[in-house]
């Protein structure tokens, strides 16, 4: 499945495109929270999460042929 | 002849409530006259003080403009329907209620271009000349925005800005130029505007945008556009643009990324919805601290003019509820759906704010007053006294196992200072602990610590510590 990240997520976790698998019919927070276990300063952000391209509520539930989102709010001007 | 005027639902109140008249008349001009003069209220709406139809009041004879048969002459047949249609989605206020400014005979020339798009046309530009457009900032964003919207003819500028141009602005900041590091942004702005489009009227605002002056200031534009650079005056941005109802076109970059949206809380979801909290301070760097690609801003500013532009226009396919995502890097567009949030603070179904806050506190910028209470203490000598009276209360030796060996005071318990947060629950809140240790300097960092993390029991410091106690209580403790 292909998770991307935006603004300085990318930055934590050192891509802005990660491929990673899952199991079939996974709950879309569980997803994110691995994710966040994975790189643990990601926790320190307000993050906004997304599953294709909308808003996740953190209960679709997802397939590897999904595309999750993570990003931060960014300010600069 | 009879024939039926078909009323739109906004002039209803001011045609008896009918939603259809039927007159009698040979012309539309007729139609009207007779309409109108049985509803004076109506005729405000339809004619201006010179007697013509209003410029955007449409009426069509069936499905047909009469602008494109012969006007109010237009001949009317029996059975012919003629419809009333007021511009008012999507237009501004300025546009929507009053009337539409006519061109120069320059600006024809100057504005050529528009005026064959059919999206634009005459109509168009001349509501582009009617806007009033409050651009915050002059900086990477501010630049295109300012020389776009200038060049595409809107008639007032607001600018905000507080700022000086310096050299590291150049790379970034086209509105400016060599000649002007040192002076005014706004200044130099409203130069580089003037030169670029003299008939835009430039409203200078060189201040701070703050919670006092936001409100006053937004109301008398249409738009607002969003060009700032930090948090808290885009919160400011938000919730002004909110409470005064006015659509709020944003855009934000961060090195190569960038972001852009229309926030209209009438329409749909606001900067809130979207972000309910700001980031911790510190923690999402600026420009300054995070480097940002020079052409990002301008790709990021140019999409916003044009979002200002389609806002005015009342086009088709503006960017609403839409969070517009760019990758300069790689070169990538996406999108987000937005949508208002019932719960939003400030545009949900029950708002809880209702005015303009402290932007700086609400992001975290100002360190809060830690309000440090008083050190509490007593001296050995009292504490004698209050053993005798007072069976229930603690006390708490904080130094080290190996000291509690050489000397203790007695019903004591021992909790050395790196453990106490940790253990303090083991102290009962509801009875007075007295912390003490050698000498009176740890117990005051431990009383320091406790309340600092959430200890709401009263603590007292036994000044002195042990050794006072040897002193003046018990000779027999050791001093050590």
């Amino acid at each position: 499945m292909r998770v991307l990240f935006f603004g300085q997520t990318a930055e934590i976790v050192g891509a802005r495109e990660l491929e990673i698998l899952i199991e079939k019919s996974t709950i879309a927070g569980e997803a994110f929270a691995e994710i966040l276990e994975q790189y643990p300063s990601l926790k320190e952000h307000k993050l906004l999460f997304a599953v294709n391209q909308e808003y996740s509520s953190g209960d679709e539930v997802i397939n590897n042929s999904d595309e999750l989102a993570i990003f931060t709010a960014v300010s600069g001007g | 002849m009879s024939v039926t005027i078909v009323i739109p639902t906004a002039l209803r109140q001011f045609a008896g409530g009918n939603s259809e008249i039927e007159v009698e008349a040979g012309t539309v001009g007729e139609a009207l006259n007779s309409l109108t003069a049985n509803h004076a209220e109506l005729k405000k709406h339809l004619y201006n003080d010179a007697g013509q139809l209003r410029n955007f009041v449409n009426v069509y004879v069936g499905d047909e403009d009469i602008r494109d048969l012969d006007g109010t002459d237009t001949e009317i047949k029996k059975g012919d329907e003629i419809l009333i249609i007021p511009a008012i989605a999507g237009g501004t206020a300025a546009t929507a209620t009053e009337e539409l400014p006519n061109l120069t005979n320059e600006e024809y020339s100057r504005y050529s271009r528009h005026l064959i798009l059919p999206e634009v046309g005459l109509e168009g530009q001349k509501k582009l000349k009617a806007a009033r457009v409050l651009t915050i900032g002059t900086g990477g964003l501010g630049s295109p925005l300012g020389l776009y919207l200038a060049a595409a003819g809107i008639g007032t500028l607001g600018v905000v800005d507080f700022d000086v141009v310096d050299e590291s602005n150049l790379q970034r900041q086209i509105i400016h130029g060599t000649k002007d590091v040192g002076r005014a942004k706004i200044a130099s702005a409203q130069d580089r505007i003037n030169d670029l489009n003299p008939n835009v009227k430039i409203e200078a605002f060189e201040t701070r945008l703050t919670s006092e002056n936001a409100l006053e200031l937004f109301k008398d534009f249409d738009v607002i556009v969003d060009g700032t650079d930090n948090f808290a005056t885009r919160y400011l941005v938000n919730d002004a643009s909110v409470l005064t109802g006015k659509p709020n076109v944003y855009g934000s970059i961060f090195r190569f990324e960038g972001q852009a949206t229309v926030f209209d809380a009438t329409r749909g979801a606001c900067y809130r919805c979207l972000y309910p909290e700001p980031p911790p301070p510190g923690l999402v760097p600026s420009c300054a601290e995070g480097g940002v690609l020079g052409v990002l801003p301008g790709i990021v500013g140019t999409i916003q003019a044009n979002e200002v532009i389609k806002v005015i226009l009342g086009a088709e396919g503006i960017l609403l509820n839409r969070l517009l995502l760019f990758d300069a890097w790689k070169m990538r567009f996406r999108e987000l759906k937005l949508k208002k949030n019932p719960n939003c603070p400030l545009c949900g179904e029950n708002p809880t704010i209702t005015g303009l806050i402290d932007y700086e506190e609400f992001c975290g910028l100002k360190q809060p007053v830690v309000e440090e209470k008083p050190l509490e203490e007593i001296t050995a000598t009292e504490l004698k006294n209050w053993i005798e009276t007072n069976p229930n209360l603690q006390i708490i030796d904080v130094r080290e196992p190996h000291e509690f060996e050489i000397a203790k005071i007695p019903n004591t318990k021992l909790i050395p200072l790196g453990e106490v947060v940790k253990r303090a629950h083991e102290i009962n809140e509801r009875e007075t602990a007295i912390i003490h240790c050698k000498g009176g300097v740890r117990s005051a960092k431990a009383i320091k610590a406790l309340q600092e993390n959430g200890y709401n029991g009263r603590l007292i410091n036994l000044k002195g510590g042990i050794t006072a106690w040897s002193d003046e209580v018990d000779s027999s403790v050791p001093k050590y």
